[in-house]
């Protein structure tokens, strides 16, 4: 195929960087006013394509509003439950249109959660995803280095997973070289997708990486274990390997250090998922050589916010899907009350600083309304003065259900334990937290496989100061247990997860299911842990 | 053969180029204040220039040491302006400038600048056949390859400028620059050689030539108008200089000689100077219309359209003259005229092309935002640009892909997108020069000028129609209401005009104090019984439905003088417009009326009854009342005056008084006795007044009037008549007369023969027969007097019921026969006979009184048949009737019919000749009557004048029970006369 018939890349010839800029990147330069005149126009639009379809009629019962108000007073809010029975198993005779594909998630229950994406949907996301490469290799306003054809590694997960999916599809798109290339990508198994990357990373180079930030940090950090040498095998004889090891060792010693990932490919960008990433920035920085640049996304809308290019707070993008958020005081009550239809409030109506539960209304024929994701977002400011930017900051907090409520006064979820662990300087393998009760006051209990070995106390007491500085409400907490500890740590051996990964492999679970959750993992997963710990112990 | 350093053809092309290069620099530099381009490039071009120039001066050195000092002022100059060339082409196809060039720009000009002052750039000059060649050292040539380094990124930046250019125009412009740009470049590599002409300048000039084709052509750095301008005033310059030239030297010739040359010349000068203004704008004015046709032009489309559009009022024609004026002045393949339309959308008017005839926007589209904000023509390929156009929507852009639109110009006015001119594809797919831009941008501004016009008018226009319909409706309807008869029918219209001219779903009047129902509502247009809260559903029409709307559009409450008292609803129709304030208007209007119609309807009850219980009051009156107006004319007669006056039912009584009273029965001296009275009163002026007339015919009466003026409001003489009927009144009082007068004479006659016998008595010795009869007569005249004491009190008694009645069984046979038998002594000359059946049954009858009838019915049968005769008391029984009548008969004079009717009333004596010596009081039928009626009994008579009486009376038999108690309670009736 010739560059002309990547819809995306033809502009690439055509437009200068200023142009480029503008095409792709130049919706962080909307006003608020503009964003809420784009949001309302294609919400208004939305209801005239899918007014009459069977599925729009079930959620909407039959009515057909005219305007924004009578949208969001109409319509409940809606989860997957209520689509399921039209669209589960690829079905499409609810939809307004054949999909262009399917992807899925698996929800916890271990039910695939079906997202059909229309051809007009996934041409915007593959603009926003020219959009994400441009801005992940941009230092500053117009700073274009994207170019077509640059080589991109990713390790994620391969279709019909939504990451997989957009990747995929996006090819049609953008003529960028994928590392592995497609096929390849749709091993399931990750190790040997990673490897099979790295390995062609090698080769070829990498101009962006695509990737989980903890993975990224792992394969950083075996760069700096000196106990990890190169393995030799033919593949280093290759010219561009050799010559890339070459040029790579001379950085290395010219910064008197290891060899680093970025010595051997200095990525453009570096694109990563994961509510780690804040906290693995200057690592992954130090390691790659490029701050990484966030993208918020989900199986139900693969790119739903992005940075701008000086990598702080996230920006939702305007014309994907229609965005309310459902303030915490009011999500508090739905959890109190099954039948409570929690309020929403619209971007414009955002306070800096608190958390708000999404909800969206999907654009472009696609099928969700007043979606309710379960994800929680933090405001960080209503602009970033710093880079011009006049839309709200955001940053994603956590999933709803990931949220562990301790007493009512604190929240602990993935992000804080992340942190509390790295302030506190504990190197581990992986983790998982839950909340259980002592004598009917609820604590934390978090499940640790260290790789370093250190005391279960010293661990409780070191988290539960860094709780304590991190989060003021925490300290009524300690109050609030009086004497006992709200935090409990049980150590597991070395190898547990790992274990428990295989373990999951050979039955074949799917992917989602390949690790216990970090939040609230389930009591199966509890027990599975304990048991292989407990076989663990005994090797 | 001339010299190399005097050839024309050597020395003159680095003149033109110098001249071209600084000319074009200066319009370039003219500009430099607005952009970076401007400025990179006019100060490649003066650097040309002053590179031409001193290459100029260097050919024209008349020897090499000159010659070698001018190359080495000139080499570093055409170094040193290689940077410029390539930071222009970078800046102008918006490129990004190498890390690090400015720099390195400035390092490599501080080292021509070093090398040149240090003369290690040229050695020296020698001489060629075409003239003078410099000899490099060894310096030189890095320097020069720097700056071929440079020139040839600024080639590069060129190219890919002219490779991404989407413009025509601007690729065109990119392409002279870059074919030009090559041409000193080539030459400049043919100086390198000394045994190579110098091209370099006349590469310099090729360049200069086509900068400036690509500035006037293709509008490079928009300096096309400046040069163009500049063109012209120096052809005007020329065209005036001429002429003037030509009678300055010719003056001057034809002069020469002559010694008041001088003053010649001054005058010459004066009138030159007189004649410049106009001469000079004259040749202006032929300069612009050669040099700026497409101004010509557009002003010329601007007036045609103004010209066509003449008539404020017509919309459409103003949109196809906009058909037919644009595409005339740019050659486009379509065109379109899109307009708001009543939904939200901007919709296509007048169009030319099939593709474009049926577009369509949103009026919230990003499109039309886009527009209303930047105020300027978008190009099509814009919309896969900017952020707010990539967000609309795949429905809108393959709209705008099907129609092949290229431009979008929009129309603005008062800050308000109100319409967007769209335009095909240029024809060979040329792009839109910013002339036409222009040209379209000018026209749009009119055209949303003149289409508002034509919009404000029809609106207006529409509005006022509206308006006048509204008024003429309301007024038709307000007449209806006010003649309609039934004010339920009349409410009903105007619910149902008001639904009409607000075309609403439905109207509602609801009443609370109408006819006195709790509530009452009257709707028109069909309701459901969702609208009705559940109640009844149906078409309201005129039934009364209850169809409270409880969600109407507007509501105008009612009020009446004690309140409100009702609403008005109306509700319009489902997803139509909602009602504006003019609909609240009309509907208050109506709401208006209403209440003036309540309230006529309430003062139309009001009156009517207030009518219906003065006609009541009227009717019932005994008294006659007549009022009279101004002129004595009559303007009411109640029935009881009509009566009193004897007037048949049909006269038309608003007459004048003197023809009612002609109409009346009424003797002449009353008639003209009333007439006399009603023109006292009413000179009287405000006094009552009172007089009596007397009115014949079958019934004669006496009236007694009262008149009395009536005030008005608005100072009529008004005249009440009050009419009463005293006949009986005054019959009474005759009556009452007659009794004082009978009475006294009749009290008066005893007594004085008992004053005179009793007197006789006392003052003479009288014999004592005498004495016996005078005795007796006193006697006798004594029981004449009680007799007459004794009738008053009974009259008396009986009139206040005070008579005590004591019924018992009575057998009438010895009552009968034993008071006949008492009152033979009455009279000699008359035969007494009683004739009772001996079976007679008994009565129930109080026996005194029964005698005292009978008694009284002998004696007056004995008084009235003077001549004497048979006198008979005949008793018979009506067994069907349960009563005994008891008949007494005379032979008497008689009784006429009139005297008949009154017999039995109080105080009435037969007043004829025959009756003069007759003795009476006139009370004791009166006495009989009561008594008998007292006793349930009746009395009646019959008689002929001349022919005796009879009369009768009768007495209910003892096995009829009575109504009266054993006690003898007396019956109502009983005393009154």
């Amino acid at each position: 195929m010739v560059e002309t018939d990547f819809p995306e890349a033809r502009f690439f010839r055509t437009l200068n960087h200023a142009e480029l800029w503008q095409r792709y990147c130049g919706f962080l330069d909307l006003s608020r006013e503009e964003f809420m005149a784009i949001q309302q126009y294609l919400l208004l639009e939305q209801i005239k394509l899918v007014a009459e379809t069977p599925l729009a009629k079930a959620i909407m019962g039959g009515s057909k509003p005219s305007s924004v108000e009578e949208f969001r007073r109409n319509v409940p809010i809606t989860s997957y439950e209520d689509y399921a029975p039209h669209i589960s198993d690829g079905r499409e005779d609810a939809l307004v249109e054949k999909p262009h594909f399917w992807c899925h998630t698996a929800g916890r229950g271990g039910n695939f959660k079906w997202i059909p994406y229309t051809r007009a949907a996934f041409d915007r996301v593959a603009r926003y995803g020219v959009a994400v490469a441009m801005l992940a290799a941009a230092d500053r306003r117009e700073d274009v280095r994207l170019t077509p054809s640059d080589r991109l590694l990713v390790n994620l997960a391969p279709r019909p997973y939504g990451s997989g999916s957009l990747l995929y599809h996006f090819a049609e798109y953008f003529p960028y070289t994928p590392i592995p290339p497609l096929d390849a990508a749709e091993d399931p198994d990750f190790r040997r997708r990673t490897e099979l990357a790295f390995r062609l990373a090698l080769h070829q180079g990498i101009d962006y990486i695509f990737s989980l930030s903890n993975v990224l940090v792992k394969i950083g950090a075996s760069f700096s274990d000196q106990r990890k040498r190169l393995k030799f095998t033919p593949d280093l004889l290759a010219p561009s390997v050799f010559s890339r090891l070459g040029l790579a060792w001379l950085r290395s010693k010219v910064a008197r250090r290891r060899v680093l990932p970025r010595d051997l490919w200095g990525p453009k960008g570096l694109i990563t998922f994961g509510v780690d990433t804040p906290i693995y920035e200057s690592e992954l920085a130090r390691l790659w050589g490029r701050v990484p640049y966030q993208v918020y996304g989900t199986t139900e809308m693969l790119i739903s916010a992005v940075q701008g290019w000086n990598k702080k707070g996230m920006v939702f993008v305007p014309d994907l899907a229609f965005w309310e958020f459902i303030p915490e005081e009011e999500w508090r009550k739905a959890q109190g009350n099954g039948n409570h239809q929690p309020a929403t409030v619209l971007m414009d109506e955002l306070e800096p600083g608190k958390q708000y539960e999404l909800v969206f209304t999907h654009f472009h024929g696609m099928p969700l309304l007043r979606y309710r994701i379960g994800d929680v977002i933090r405001v960080l400011a209503l602009e970033d003065t710093n880079s011009g930017v006049k839309l709200p900051q955001v940053m994603f907090q956590a999933r709803a259900s990931e949220i562990i409520d301790l007493a009512g006064l604190t929240q602990v979820d993935e992000r804080t334990l992340l942190q509390a662990l790295a302030n506190a300087e504990v190197k581990y393998e992986d983790w998982c937290a839950r909340k259980e009760y002592r004598q009917g006051v609820g604590y934390l209990r978090l499940f640790l496989e260290l790789t370093e070995p250190r005391p279960a106390e010293e661990l409780e007491r070191l988290l539960e100061q860094q709780l304590r500085t991190m989060d003021v409400d925490y300290r009524d907490l300690e109050g609030w247990l009086e004497q006992q500890r709200a935090v409990a740590v049980t150590l597991l051996p070395r190898g547990t997860f790992r274990r428990f990964y295989d373990e999951m492999v050979s039955q074949g679970a799917t992917l989602v299911h390949l690790k216990p959750s970090r939040i609230n993992p389930t009591q199966a997963e509890v027990e599975r842990l304990l048991r292989l710990a407990k076989t663990a112990d005994r090797r | 053969m001339i010299s190399p350093l005097q050839n024309p053809a050597y020395l003159l092309p680095p003149l033109l180029a110098a001249l071209l290069s600084v000319l074009l620099g200066a319009l370039v530099g003219w500009r430099a204040r607005w952009s970076t381009q401007h400025r990179y490039f006019a100060l490649f071009l003066l650097g040309n220039g002053l590179w031409s120039l001193l290459t100029y001066f260097m050919r024209t050195s008349p020897d090499t040491q000159q010659a070698v000092l001018w190359e080495r002022a000139l080499v570093p100059v055409a170094l040193i302006i290689s940077p410029a060339f390539y930071f222009f082409t970078v800046s102008y196809t918006r490129g990004e400038v190498f890390r690090g060039a400015r720099p390195v720009a400035l390092a490599f000009i501080v080292a021509v600048a070093a090398l040149a002052s240090a003369g290690l750039l040229i050695d020296r000059m020698e001489v060629k056949s075409y003239g003078y060649t410099p000899i490099f050292h060894l310096p030189f040539y890095p320097m020069v390859l720097m700056a071929y380094l440079w020139i040839g990124l600024g080639l590069a930046s060129l190219y890919r400028g002219y490779r991404a250019a989407k413009v025509y125009e601007e690729r065109n412009r990119l392409l002279y620059i870059l074919v030009a740009s090559f041409f000193p470049l080539a030459g400049t590599i043919a100086d390198l050689f000394p045994s190579a002409y110098p091209a370099s300048i006349l590469g310099n000039l090729t360049f200069g030539a086509l900068t400036m084709v690509a500035m006037r052509r293709y509008h490079l750095l928009d300096v096309s108008l400046a040069l163009r301008k500049g063109s012209a005033y120096l052809l005007v310059s020329t065209l005036v200089a001429l002429p003037y030239v030509a009678i300055i030297i010719i003056v001057t010739e034809v002069s020469r000689g002559i010694s008041a040359q001088p003053v010649v010349l001054f005058v010459l000068m004066v009138v030159l100077a007189l004649g410049l203004q106009p001469l000079w704008g004259l040749g202006q004015q032929v300069v612009d219309q050669v040099f700026f046709r497409r101004r010509w032009d557009l002003v010329r489309t601007l007036e045609e359209l103004t010209r066509r559009s003449r008539s404020v009022a017509d919309l459409e024609r103003s949109a196809y003259n906009l058909l037919d004026v644009i595409p005339s002045v740019v050659p486009t393949e379509g065109f379109a005229l899109l307009l708001p339309s009543d939904g939200e959308e901007f919709v296509s008017v007048v169009a030319s092309g099939a593709s474009l005839a049926g577009l369509h926007l949103s009026q919230n589209s990003p499109l039309a935002r886009w527009l209303a904000k930047h105020r300027r023509p978008l190009e099509h390929y814009y919309l896969d640009m900017d952020p707010l156009l990539l967000a609309m929507a795949d429905r809108e852009k393959q709209l705008l892909v099907a129609s092949r639109a290229h431009l979008f110009v929009p129309m603005v006015l008062r800050e308000q997108l109100t319409g967007i001119l769209v335009l095909g594809p240029k024809r060979a797919e040329a792009p839109y020069s910013v002339d036409e831009m222009r040209l379209l941008t000018m026209t749009s501004a009119q055209a949303a000028v003149l289409l508002d016009d034509a919009r404000l008018y029809r609106t207006i226009s529409s509005q006022f129609d509206r308006e006048r319909r509204r008024l003429e409706a309301f007024e038709a309807a307000a007449r209806r209401l006010a003649l309609a008869e039934d004010p339920k029918q009349a409410l009903q219209g105007l619910v149902d005009t008001a639904r009409s001219l607000l075309d609403a779903r439905y109207v509602v009047l609801s009443l609370r104090q109408y006819e006195g129902a709790q509530e009452e509502w009257i709707a028109s247009g069909r309701v459901t019984a969702q609208q009705n809260g559940g109640g009844p559903s149906g078409d309201g029409h005129g039934d009364g439905d209850r169809v409270p709307p409880p969600d109407a559009s507007l509501n105008v409450p009612i009020k009446g003088r004690g309140g409100s008292v009702g609403a008005l609803y109306a509700v319009e129709h489902s997803g139509a417009v909602a009602f504006s304030e003019d609909d609240q208007r009309v509907l208050v209007l109506f709401a208006v009326l209403a209440e003036v119609l309540f309230e006529n309807i309430r003062l139309y009850s009001a009156v009517e009854h207030e009518r219906g219980m003065l006609a009541a009051i009227q009717a019932s009156m005994a008294e006659g009342l007549v009022v009279l107006g101004p002129s004595e004319r009559v303007i009411y007669l109640n029935p009881a005056a009509r009566d009193l006056l004897g007037l048949a039912g049909g006269e038309d009584v608003r007459v004048d008084l003197r023809e009612l009273l002609l109409t009346a029965p009424l003797e002449d001296n009353s008639r003209a006795a009333l007439e006399g009275f009603v023109r006292a009163v009413k000179d009287a002026a405000g006094t009552v007044g009172t007089a009596e007339v007397q009115v014949s015919g079958p019934q004669p009466r006496e009236l007694a009037l009262t008149a009395f003026p009536i005030p008005t409001a608005t100072r009529e003489r008004m005249l009440g008549l009050l009419l009463r009927d005293v006949t009986h009144e005054r019959e009474m009082e005759r009556r009452r007369d007659m009794f004082v007068s009978v009475a006294s004479h009749e009290l008066r006659t005893p007594l004085a023969s008992l004053v005179g016998f009793s007197e006789l008595l006392l003052t003479r010795r009288l014999p004592g027969t005498s004495q016996k009869d005078f005795l007796t007569r006193i006697h006798r005249e004594s029981l004449r007097l009680a007799g007459l004491v004794d009738d008053l009190l009974n009259v008396s008694r009986i009139q206040s019921g005070k008579i005590a009645v004591q019924l018992e069984t009575v057998d009438l046979r010895p009552l009968v026969e034993e008071t006949v038998e008492k009152q033979r002594y009455l009279s000699t000359r008359h035969r007494l006979v009683a004739q009772v059946p001996p079976d007679i049954p008994k009565v129930r009858a109080d026996q005194d009184k029964l005698v005292q009838v009978v008694a009284n019915l002998l004696s007056n049968a004995i008084k009235y048949s003077p001549q004497g005769g048979e006198v008979k008391v005949v008793v018979s029984h009506e067994p069907e009737l349960k009563r005994v009548v008891v008949g007494v008969s005379d032979q008497g004079i008689g009784i006429s019919e009139e005297d008949q009717a009154e017999l039995f009333s109080k105080f009435h004596r037969i007043l004829r000749p025959e009756t003069v010596g007759i003795r009476g009081s006139g009370l004791g039928l009166y006495i009989v009557k009561g008594l008998v009626e007292l006793m349930e009994g009746t009395v009646w008579m019959r008689s002929r004048v001349g022919e005796g009486s009879t009369f009768y009376f009768s007495i209910p038999t003892a096995e009829c029970p009575s109504d009266k108690g054993e006690s003898g309670a007396l019956r109502p009736e009983v005393g009154r006369p």
